[in-house]
Order: C-alpha cells, then sequence, then structure tokens
C-alpha cells in the first residue's frame, strides 16, 4: 500500500473517531492514540506523513510531544496538524507547528487540509 | 518723678472733655504753686524788698492764692466747673492785688486781666472769657473809681477784653471741635479694628472646622491616599493606607517618595510606580502594584494651586487583591469552558457532517436535510461560545496578536471557504475582489484578520434578505489597506450606528430575536482591528444596505522573525 500514515493523537473518543474518518476520507492510513505516553513511545517507531497532536492530553501534554516531534530529525519531513479547543496554547504551537486548528475542527475542513498536506502534493 | 507728677495731676473721670479741662486745670495750680513758691523764695532772698510797705499785703495775697491752689485742687476733684470758676475768680482776685490800682485800672499792669479771661476758655468753657471779660471790665471800672488818685477807667482795654475773649471763645470752640472729630475718628477706627479681629477669628475657626471635616473624611475614606509636596516629601497620609501597607501611619509622612517606592514589601511595578509618580499625567493611571499579600491599584495625579502651578502630587491606592483573585478563577473557568464545551460541540458537528456525507453508508435527501440543520445548530451554539471566549480573551488582555507574513489572496480564499456555502444557502451572492495596488504579501495576523473578515461578512449575509455581500480587499494610500465590506440589507439607522461597536448591543427593535447572535460579533471584530492598530467605521443607508470599512496599517515583511505582542504589557 501506497497511502501515508496519519497519526492522530487524540483523547476525546468521538473527536478520535471524526478525524479518523477524515483523514480517511483525505487518503491517509490512521492510526489513533489517546494518551501521552503512548504517543511518546509510538513516534519513535513509525514516521508518520501527518500527526494531528491534541494539546490537552493524559499523561504527557501535546507541547512536550510537539518539542519533541521537532527535535527528531527523522521526523523532520512529518506535517504536524496541531488540533485543540484552548486559543492560547495553539497560539503558543503556531511557530513550531505546521498548522494549528481551534477546535471546533469539522470533518470537511480536516479532510480537506490534510489532503493538501499529502506528500505527493507537496 | 513723672510717675509722682502724673498721679498728682491726673483726674478720675470719663468723659474726655471733661478730663482734659481738670487736667489742664491741675496743671495750672502747679504752675502757680511752683510761682508762688518761687516768689516767695526770691522775696526772702532780698531784704531789702521785705522793708517795702507793700510787702504784708503781698504776703496775705500770696497766702490767700496758696490756700486757694490746694482748696481749688480738691474741689477740682469732685467738680472740674467750680474748680475751674473758683480757680478763675481767685485768680482775678490775686491779678486786682498785683499792683497799685492806679496802675491796674489804667497804667502798667492792666494787661495782666487777660489771663483769667485767655484761660477761662480753655478750663471752664469756650463763652466763658465773655464772662471773665465782664468781671475784669467792672474790676477796672471799680478800681479806677475807688483809687485814690483818680483815674478815668480804661476804655480802650475794656474792648480789648471782649476783643480776647471772642478769639478765646473762637479758638477754644475750633479746639474743641477738632478734638471732637478726632475722638470720633479714634472711635470708628476701634470699631473697625474690632470688627476685622472678630471676622479674622471667625474666618481661623471656620478654616479649622473645614480642616478638621476634611482630615474626618481623608481618615473615613477605604483607599489608601498619600499626599508628596512639590519636594517629594510626604505630608499627608490617610489611615487606609497605613493598614494596606502594613507601615505605621508616622513612618509614611515625612518621608520621601523614593523611600516609599523602595519600600521592601513592593514587589513588582517598582519602575512603573516610579515612572508614574514622575509623570502622572503622561502615565497611565490604575496600574498593578503588588505589596506585601496584596495587589493595589495605584492611581497618581498632580496637585495644583489657583494658577496651575504644581504643588505636589497624590497618589491613591485601592486594595483589588480579591478582583485580581475572581480574575484569576475566571480566567481559569473560561479555560475549562472553552475545552469542556467545544470538545461535545465539535462531535456533534463532526459526525451530523459525517452522516450527511455519507461516510457511514447513504442516507435520503430527508435525513440529510436534518443532519445540515444539526449542523447549522451546532454551528451557531459554537459560535457564540467562540465569541464568548474570545471577548473574555480580549478583555482580560490575553489575546495575542501576532505579525508574520501573509497573503490577502488566500484570506479572500479563505473567507470563501468558509462563506461561500452560508451565502449560497441563504440565496445571497458573495464577492469578493483584491486590489491589484495590495502588496501581493503583508505582515499580519492572518487567523484573527480571517475572523474579522468572516465575522464581517457573516454579519452581512445575517441582516440581508436578499441582493449581494461584497468584501473588497484595497489599498488606500502609501501606509494603509482597507477591508470593505458593503451588502445590499436594510441598513443601520443613525442613532444605531454609535452602538453597533459595543458589547452585548444588537440594533433595538427585536433584533436578536430575529437574527439570533448575542451582538458580540462586531464588538470584537472592532476590538481586534484596534489591537492590530486600525480603525472600523460603518456607513448606512435604511434600505439601501450598510459599508463597513477596516483601515490597517501596511506592514511589509522586513525579514525579521515573526512577533508577537502582547497588547496588555503594551498599554503598561
Amino acid at each position: 500500500m501506497n497511502e501515508p500514515l496519519a497519526l492522530i493523537i487524540e483523547d476525546d473518543e468521538d473527536l478520535a473517531e471524526i478525524f479518523g474518518q477524515a483523514l480517511t476520507a483525505a487518503g491517509y492510513v490512521t492510526e489513533i492514540i489517546r494518551d501521552g505516553l503512548a504517543a511518546q513511545t509510538r513516534i519513535k517507531e513509525i514516521t508518520p506523513a501527518v500527526i494531528t497532536l491534541d494539546m490537552h492530553i493524559p499523561q504527557i501534554s501535546g507541547d512536550r510531544l510537539l518539542q519533541q516531534i521537532r527535535g527528531d530529525a527523522r521526523l523532520s519531513k512529518t506535517r504536524v496538524v496541531v488540533t485543540t479547543a484552548d486559543a492560547i496554547m495553539g497560539e503558543n504551537a503556531r511557530g513550531t507547528a505546521d498548522l494549528v486548528l481551534i477546535k471546533p475542527i469539522t470533518f470537511s475542513q480536516l479532510r480537506d487540509l490534510s489532503a493538501r498536506l499529502r506528500p505527493r502534493d507537496r | 518723678m513723672i510717675k509722682f507728677l502724673d498721679r498728682i495731676l491726673n483726674v478720675d473721670v470719663d468723659d474726655p472733655e471733661d478730663f482734659r479741662r481738670r487736667r489742664l486745670l491741675n496743671t495750672m495750680l502747679l504752675g502757680a504753686l511752683i510761682i508762688l513758691i518761687l516768689n516767695i523764695v526770691s522775696l526772702f532772698l532780698s531784704p531789702a524788698t521785705l522793708k517795702e510797705e507793700s510787702t504784708p499785703l503781698f504776703l496775705m495775697g500770696m497766702a490767700i492764692f496758696f490756700i486757694g491752689v490746694i482748696g481749688i485742687y480738691y474741689v477740682n476733684r469732685r467738680s472740674g466747673k467750680w474748680a475751674a470758676f473758683l480757680f478763675l475768680l481767685v485768680l482775678t482776685l490775686v491779678v486786682n492785688l498785683t499792683d497799685a490800682p492806679d496802675q491796674l485800672a489804667n497804667g502798667r499792669s492792666t494787661f495782666v486781666y487777660t489771663i483769667p479771661i485767655a484761660i477761662s476758655s480753655l478750663i471752664l468753657f469756650p463763652s466763658a472769657s465773655f464772662i471773665f471779660s465782664i468781671v475784669s471790665a467792672i474790676c477796672i471800672v471799680l478800681l479806677a473809681t475807688s483809687s485814690d488818685i483818680p483815674v478815668v477807667p480804661n476804655f480802650f482795654a475794656i474792648i480789648g477784653f471782649f476783643m480776647l475773649a471772642l478769639v478765646s471763645w473762637l479758638t477754644t470752640r475750633s479746639l474743641d471741635q477738632a478734638l471732637k472729630e478726632l475722638r470720633a475718628t479714634n472711635l470708628n477706627l476701634d470699631h473697625l479694628v474690632e470688627q476685622k479681629t472678630r471676622e479674622l477669628a471667625a474666618t481661623l475657626s471656620r478654616e479649622l472646622v473645614v480642616a478638621g471635616r476634611n482630615q474626618a473624611i481623608l481618615n473615613s475614606i477605604a483607599d489608601g491616599v498619600i499626599v508628596f509636596d512639590e519636594h517629594n516629601i510626604a505630608i499627608l497620609a490617610n489611615p487606609a493606607l497605613s493598614r494596606l501597607t502594613e507601615i505605621p501611619l508616622e513612618n509614611l509622612v515625612n518621608r520621601s517618595v523614593v523611600d516609599f517606592i523602595l519600600n521592601q514589601s513592593l514587589s513588582s511595578s517598582r519602575q512603573s510606580l516610579q515612572a508614574l509618580f514622575e509623570n502622572p499625567e503622561e502615565t497611565a493611571t490604575g496600574i498593578r502594584v503588588n505589596w506585601a499579600s496584596k495587589t493595589l491599584s495605584a492611581s497618581i495625579a498632580r496637585v495644583q494651586d489657583a494658577h496651575d502651578k504644581s504643588i505636589g502630587t497624590v497618589a491613591v491606592f485601592r486594595d483589588i487583591t480579591r478582583e485580581v483573585e475572581l480574575e484569576r478563577m475566571k480566567d481559569t473557568f473560561m479555560g475549562v469552558v472553552s475545552h469542556e464545551l467545544r470538545t461535545p460541540l465539535n462531535a456533534i458537528l463532526g459526525y451530523a457532517e459525517m452522516l450527511k456525507e455519507g461516510v457511514y453508508g447513504a442516507i435520503n435527501d430527508k435525513q440529510s436535510g436534518i443532519a445540515q440543520r444539526v449542523m447549522n445548530s451546532t454551528q451557531r451554539l459554537l459560535t457564540i461560545v467562540s465569541d464568548l471566549l474570545d471577548q473574555a480573551q480580549i478583555q482580560s488582555g490575553k489575546l495575542k496578536i501576532r505579525t508574520v507574513s501573509c497573503k490577502p489572496a488566500e484570506l479572500l480564499e479563505a473567507l470563501r471557504g468558509v462563506m461561500d456555502r452560508i451565502a449560497l444557502d441563504k440565496g445571497i451572492e458573495l464577492k469578493t475582489e483584491l486590489d491589484p495596488a495590495m502588496p501581493p504579501v503583508i505582515m499580519g495576523d492572518p487567523q484573527r484578520l480571517q475572523q474579522v473578515m468572516i465575522n464581517l461578512v457573516n454579519n452581512a449575509i445575517k441582516f440581508t434578505e436578499n441582493g449581494n455581500v461584497s468584501m473588497r480587499i484595497l489599498r488606500l494610500d502609501a501606509k494603509n489597506w482597507q477591508i470593505r465590506t458593503t451588502d445590499t440589507g436594510g441598513g443601520i439607522p443613525a442613532d444605531a450606528q454609535e452602538y453597533i461597536f459595543e458589547t452585548f448591543r444588537q440594533v433595538e427593535g427585536g433584533a436578536i430575536r430575529q437574527h439570533g447572535g448575542v451582538g458580540l460579533g462586531l464588538s470584537i471584530v472592532k476590538q481586534l482591528v484596534e489591537l492590530m492598530h486600525g480603525k472600523i467605521a460603518v456607513e448606512s443607508e435604511i434600505g439601501k444596505g450598510s459599508t463597513f470599512t477596516v483601515t490597517l496599517p501596511i506592514m511589509i515583511n522586513d525579514d525579521s522573525q515573526p512577533t508577537i505582542t502582547d497588547p496588555r504589557q503594551e498599554k503598561l
């Protein structure tokens, strides 16, 4: 399979489902992780094309995960989409993330935006 | 000696006129007594004179005179008039004995009669001189007729007496008049001085009352007040300030501003406070300072006298510890609401959309329509929540405006991405236009610009029933660009144009019920535009539509790092 991988880090079950569906619709293979610690381990093993990252997740904050991803040369081509309801945290992440989406994030919005982030569209 | 003389000459009376006459009489009596003594002494010093025939008579005259003087002195203590009358009679009698009768009646000694005449006006009353001129005239006539050598009475002398009486009368009368006037003037002056003294006392006591009242007011207000003079030394502080700062009142006054600012309990904003003290006119008032465990709001103003001259500064400190705590609680609450409210709403929106898009299998048109309605309602709810949160953020100064490069063309494109569907649903044409004169890349905050544009277009669509809504981005001049939103809606009444930018306001007359929303959209737009150093204006005509014009400064990318400015910090 040639489809790029999208990692969804989101603790809310419903949003994780919606984001997953949107990214699937955009042509990604998706994987969902719902807590920070698991995400920290997982990003050392895989090289996703896109990561959607919630800032408020259990155990390890999205902020720290973002720093970790950015500090990893292997993930230099990974596009990070921060998805948060906290406008202030969103503002703070703007310099580091590729895209900051403040919740509410609609199905079609994420589908269309992530379709543009697909590697072949670069 | 002088005191002794003074005691002898003094008379104990209140009437100044009487006092003057009686004292003058006493002085004359004293003078007469001295002359008498000198005469006796000189008499005994020249034995030749003692042997003269007339000497016994002369001595007898003197003795009478001496007794008279003493007697008159005592009478003078009781009645000035009688004493003076007696004195003059005695004087006339003595005059009659001073020389041979012929010499007195018409000779070398006639002139001595002028003495009682002249004196009488002074010590008795002005017209008394006439009485004694008559008495003297009678004496001359009697002496002339009873003389051993008959002589003709000196009629010229008698006329002279009357002339002298006239002059004396006139002189003393004017003297009396002058004295009376002088006394009246003095009395007047006394009254004036007394009145002024009373007024001064009244003013002083009034000022004391005012000062006491001001002090009482100052002591009872809850805010801390301290006043520094032009040399920056504290001249006044109230108990409330002592309570707030936990510094004893006596350690607050008579200290300098520097002492106050350098107090160890002041844990923040020392420089801001100092700047405020140095330049109260040009520095924002109401700065927050942390004093020990309290948060105080400081306001400082210059104290000016009636001629606008600065005579010091007054500083007022208000305890806002509780308010600050509440603000912090509100911020925390907002953060929680922001997350907990948006997440489930986001889920509803997402599921409805996915149902509609057929992600979970095909649905019929009716079901699709319902899904769309769920989406619309959820979107409205989300907009309200977002607006409330934005408003709270702006008010607490937490909203940050970024300065990064952004493309006007992309802003319009993104706007269409969001608004085309909404316009289409309402059957309104949405037109966008980009002025070719606009720089392709400008510096700004794309998210906030987007928010302004979406809010304006959303608002325009909301209030337009048919026709079109257009948004133009254009270059105004070398330094400014504009976002112009025009609709063909109902227009805004002139009086309403003043308040549509106010928080929670919509045009009166059930607009909220008709159009939904809580009246925050335009208020947020205005506040965002102002945070971006821009202005917003509205032009509108009833029945023809409205144009909202946002004017912003053009910032061109200077290849510097993106900067984030905190509007609250700027304000301080």
